[in-house]
């Protein structure tokens, strides 16, 4: 919790009670007196003016204050929020393009055994072994997809450790809000390490940078 | 030749081992992390591929300690991280080449290739 968000609140809840205390000499109330209770008799026009300019300058005060701790709750979960929801959409992209390559790498498949099932036993040219060269291939080649179960598992640790962390500073905000509770505690654990920038796209222009700063930079080991 | 394969992904560890066996390396010992790859290696092994993101011990906390005492083992790391500053800190570490996730057997095999013709060129 940073000391801008301790200062706002702060602020607010002082400006707060200043209103509060400056309405409740107003009306004559006492810290314990009833609602509605009849506006004291002693209090002159040119006195209730002053108090309700007074008042007025401290509601000012206060929306000041309360801006700012919008501001400060919009750091602690709106932007959090929004780096959770893109981690979850690169998920589901990422995901769906596995399921479809997955797909299709068995369609390709299948076809190939159908391929192999009309060969038996009829085979002038000889095509079999190719065929069953090229089915281990694709059948590889479905296994390599599976990789996208690493990138997304990060992308997913990557979503928690935001969560993780929003929810630290959301509790630490809910003790400013009523100290006498004490103090909560975060409880989420983050998924695993992970990479901020995992992702199963753009595959070969990565490795072709990769492949330059080796190129450039021959290792020492 | 032995290779190490250190990945805190069941899943990758599974495919990199079998991507490795198709290519023609058929033994292979595994870690999930860099702190058992430490435990687990010894003069046996001959070439080492890593993961960066672990847990207990990263993979390039891993390299630079295994740098220690295997000055020579070549080392390849396999990793989703393809930023530029990344990759040279990685050859910094000490890795021999470098293949970014998600990889295909060719990528993997190229690259394997080129550090054991680097290391038999500089024998």
């Amino acid at each position: 919790m940073t000391s801008r968000t301790h200062g706002a609140l702060y602020d607010s809840e002082a400006a707060l009670r200043l209103v509060d205390t400056t309405l409740r000499e107003m009306t004559g109330e006492s810290a314990d007196a009833v609602p509605h209770a009849t506006p004291a008799a002693g209090v002159s026009i040119g006195a209730l003016a002053h108090r309700i300019e007074q008042g007025y300058a401290e509601l000012v005060q206060t929306l000041a204050t309360l801006r700012q701790t919008r501001s400060v709750l919009e750091q602690s979960a709106v932007a959090p929020i929004h780096v959770t929801h893109d981690k979850l959409k690169q998920v589901s992209a990422a995901t769906e393009v596995a399921a479809t390559d997955i797909l299709n790498g068995i369609d390709r498949a299948v076809a190939m055994v159908d391929e192999l099932d009309a060969l038996d036993g009829q085979d002038p040219e000889r095509r079999a072994p190719e065929v069953r060269g090229a089915l281990r291939d694709e059948l590889f080649a479905v296994m390599g997809h599976m990789q996208f179960q690493d990138i997304t598992s990060q992308q997913l640790a990557h979503a928690s450790a935001v969560l993780s962390k929003m929810e630290a500073r959301l509790v630490s905000l809910c003790q400013l809000f009523d100290p006498a509770q004490g103090p909560g505690s975060a409880t989420l654990e983050v998924l695993g390490a992970f990479d901020d920038h995992a992702t199963t796209s753009g595959r070969e222009e990565r490795q072709a940078v990769a492949d330059e700063v080796v190129a450039a930079r021959p290792a020492t080991g | 030749m032995k290779f190490l394969v250190v990945d805190d992904s069941a899943t990758m560890r599974r495919i990199l081992i079998n991507s490795l066996q198709r290519i023609g390396y058929s033994t292979c010992v595994e870690a999930g992390d860099g702190a058992e790859a430490l435990e687990k290696f010894d003069p046996s092994i001959e070439f080492v591929i890593t993961d960066w993101n672990m847990p207990n011990m990263s993979g390039i906390e891993f390299t630079k300690a295994l740098r220690q005492v295997a000055p020579a083992v070549p080392i390849l790391m396999v990793t989703t991280r393809s930023v530029r500053e990344d990759i040279i800190a990685a050859i910094e570490a000490g890795v021999n080449n470098y293949v970014v996730k998600p990889f295909t057997p060719q990528v993997l095999k190229e690259k394997i290739d080129a550090v054991l013709a680097g290391q038999a060129a500089a024998a």
